[in-house]
């Protein structure tokens, strides 16, 4: 059992592990510069209140950082060997961790954690990454604390039955210790900072996260504004915006609001492509970070799709505002559903089709609303994940989300309409407010005689030879100015606000060649996506629907193009 | 320092403002009925005019502003302030009018779209200039032509409501004539214009 010695908090349990299995002096100790009571506060009752699940992805980070890479994490609720991390340090020597909520007192222990531990210990890693039979050494971790009897229990056993391959015990303590000294790596300087992460820390985890406030805070954790950073100070700024990101995902965990955690991961991995292209820095200073950001997406969209497989968008209702706004909170479970599923697809997950049955579909119907050309997104999801599953390719059933969205474009943002629907740069929070009247000030903006997704539907529906349908709308169609805009910078794409760029509006040809349409709408320019999203194609559905200022016809062709070849 | 409120002086600010963008509203009318877009993000911005023309649009600052000393603040009333915001609001409202109009009057002498020897307003003036730019039909009937706004100085709108006054019965019965002629000519055009609009092979 490792030994935590708190007159000596350089050389904790991190230091000790690392020392005896690397034999080098591990990276945290050089980011342990100052102390903040504050943060350590914040970091103790955030540790307090987790779970096992809630410190799963913060844990990862912490292995990440010194050294270990990754080979698994647990996906599903379901028991996986009692193994829920899975880790390889720099010799190859493989490692297995099962992690705990709370502490283990002696009843819990025999009940639930020993047989476990059993199978933790006793159960040889099935992984294509560790050489098969080879031995590993266990770990025991949980943020709570072990009961005298416990420990008595583990010595026995580790001298005994255990001896040829003894636990290690991580608790409470230990991990504090690692959370804070890698979180010092980004200590808020200004007060600013620390109010934010505060208020975010803090927030009401039933709603959705205000994303530019989130963005605004993320990009100062990753410094992303400052140039001339060593590749390994980068390595340092992505472990600590996974960690405050962990933080500040708490109360969101404790609702069990995974379509808010779903949408702050995708800022945050969207940030840290903003690094990584912008200063072109090579995966493997990022790569393992974000992907156990991807295993918490993924962990997060499974339970998003439980939920509403066990009638979740049924048994939502918790006030008498639900007629209203139940509708809102509906669009967005089935939006993120879909992105997920597509996301499945493109990571070649078996599962991505088992959302595609009728009985499933009817818990699904009436749940899309379409709030502002903001949920035209995902309509365009819809479409192309039931196109995708159905067994008949190209049925006319599939084509309907998109038919509704083009019609609705038309008829709302025509010249002559009174009201536009709200630009990709309104969200449904703020459609929601509109609607009832909530705005602090009127909204000053005209929507009508242009669209930001007009250009994506048809592309889309001339991509799948829709060509009858688009001949019966192309009157009113070149009546509505095809809007843009474009990031001076490809990093850009990332951030939730740009500076530079251009803002760019065109209309389609009055007389347009069929053939011609079709041509363009089938070439992909490929210079204009960031190359970091095209290497990680199953991020690319949610990133859009997270970023739907981002969305153009570019994405959305390459979107199809991508869900055609998986 | 002494106690303070400042989350409702926030909020005065707020309403302030919300005032300020009311009143140049108010006092600019041509540019209120004309629709507002946003740049939520971005430095440059580029559009086509309807004949399918690229042009970047080019940024124009308006600012205005109003200085008041300490001692002044301390006596300022709401009534005081009102009154400040509405000259902020007039300054910029003419700032805002006279770059349109500017700007419009540039676009339309690039494009020779003036009508020639520029003769002073009279009915067949009015006419000549109807003639010179496209007309759209609601709904696609004839008598629903969406007609331009007439823009001008308030001498020269008395001036022509007295030109109107003053015409005969036959001078307007030809004018009227002239009138139906007209639009049932940009009728025909509208309909030519919009058989245009499809696909094709």
């Amino acid at each position: 059992m490792m030994i935590f010695s708190p007159e000596k908090p350089k050389e904790n349990w991190w230091t000790k592990l690392l020392s005896r299995l690397l034999g080098t002096k591990p990276a945290i100790q050089e980011s342990v510069k100052e102390s903040n009571p504050f943060l350590e506060r914040t970091i103790e009752n955030w540790l307090n209140s987790a779970n096992e699940m809630g410190y799963l992805m913060p844990f990862s980070q912490l292995l990440l950082s010194e050294e270990f890479s990754i080979c698994h994490t647990s996906r599903q609720n379901a028991f996986e060997q009692g193994k829920d991390v899975v880790a390889l340090d720099k010799h190859g020597s493989s490692h297995a961790f099962q992690l705990k909520g709370g502490n283990i007192t002696h009843s819990r222990w025999l009940k639930e954690v020993k047989g476990e531990i059993e199978e933790l210990i006793d159960l040889a890693i099935e992984h294509p990454s560790v050489s098969k039979g080879s031995k590993h050494k266990s770990y025991l971790v949980t943020n709570g604390e072990l009961e005298d009897t416990v420990r008595v229990a583990i010595d026995n056993l580790n001298s005994n039955k255990w001896k040829e391959n003894p636990l290690e015990v991580i608790t409470y303590g230990q991990l504090l210790r690692g959370f804070v000294a890698l979180s010092n790596t980004f200590v808020p300087q200004k007060v600013g900072n620390y109010k934010t992460f505060l208020d975010l820390y803090f927030s009401n985890g039933g709603g959705l996260i205000d994303e530019r406030i989130f963005s605004d805070f993320i990009a100062d954790v990753l410094r992303l504004k400052e140039d001339g950073l060593f590749k390994e100070e980068r390595r340092r700024n992505v472990a600590a915006a996974v960690l405050y990101t962990s933080y500040i995902l708490a109360p969101f965990k404790k609702e069990n609001n995974h379509i808010a955690i779903i949408q702050i991961l995708t800022l945050l991995g969207s940030h840290i492509m903003a690094v990584a292209e912008k200063f072109s820095l090579p995966e493997k200073y990022w790569e393992e970070s974000f992907k156990i950001i991807q295993d918490e997406i993924f962990l997060t969209g499974g339970r998003l799709q439980e939920e509403i497989t066990n009638d979740g968008l049924v048994t939502l209702v918790n006030s008498m505002w639900d007629g209203e706004i139940g509708s809102y909170r509906r669009h967005l479970a089935v939006s993120y559903l879909f992105s997920f599923k597509l996301a499945q697809l493109f990571e070649k997950n078996t599962l991505w089709n088992n959302a595609v049955n009728d009985a499933f579909f009817v818990k699904l119907k009436d749940s899309m609303k379409l709030w502002g050309e903001g949920a035209i997104y995902s309509l365009i999801v819809c479409f192309l994940y039931v196109n995708r599953a159905l067994s008949k390719k190209e049925d006319d059933r599939a084509f309907s989300p998109l038919f509704t969205a083009l019609e609705a474009v038309l008829k709302f943002n025509s010249p002559d309409s009174k009201f536009g629907l709200l630009s990709p740069y309104y969200g449904i929070t703020f459609a929601i407010k509109r609607r009832y009247g909530q705005l602090e000030e009127p909204l000053d903006e005209k929507f009508t005689g242009r669209s930001f997704l007009i250009r994506s539907l048809i592309d889309l529906l001339a991509r799948h030879s829709r060509r009858l349908e688009l001949e019966k709308y192309w009157r009113a169609i070149t009546h509505i100015a095809q809007d843009k805009f474009i990031p001076e910078e490809l990093w850009q794409h990332f951030t939730w606000h740009c500076d530079k760029g251009d803002n760019q509006s065109e209309f389609s040809n009055q007389t347009q060649s069929w053939i011609e349409l079709v041509k363009n709408a089938n070439a992909i320019d490929f210079d204009s996506i960031p190359k970091t999203i095209q290497t990680h194609l199953s991020f690319l559905p949610l990133f859009l629907l997270v970023y739907p200022h981002r969305i153009n016809s570019n994405y959305i062709k390459f979107l199809d193009e991508t869900v055609k070849n998986a | 320092m002494i106690i303070d409120f400042p989350k409702i002086k926030e909020n005065l600010h707020k309403g302030m403002e919300i005032f300020l963008r009311q009143e140049i509203n108010r006092k600019a009318p041509f540019a209120a009925t004309i629709g507002k877009h946003f740049f939520h993000e971005g430095d440059k911005s580029s559009y086509e005019t309807v004949d399918r023309e690229k042009k970047a649009l080019d940024f124009k600052r308006g600012e205005s502003q109003f200085t008041v000393t300490r001692d002044e603040m301390n006596k300022l009333t709401i009534k005081d302030i009102i009154q400040k915001v509405q000259g902020i609001a007039e300054d910029m409202a003419g700032q805002i009018e006279r770059n349109l109009f500017q700007t419009m009057n540039e676009t339309i002498e690039k494009s020779g779209n003036t009508i020639p020897g520029n003769p002073p307003f009279s009915p067949e003036a009015f006419l000549k200039g109807l003639e010179m730019v496209e007309i759209d039909f609601d709904e696609d009937d004839r008598n629903k032509p969406q007609l331009p706004t007439l823009v001008m100085h308030p001498d020269l709108a008395k001036k022509a409501k007295e030109q109107e006054a003053n015409m005969t019965a036959e001078e307007k019965k030809a004018f009227d004539e002239k009138m139906k002629a007209m639009i049932d000519k940009k009728y025909d055009d509208f309909l030519t214009r919009e058989a245009k609009r499809k696909l094709v092979d």
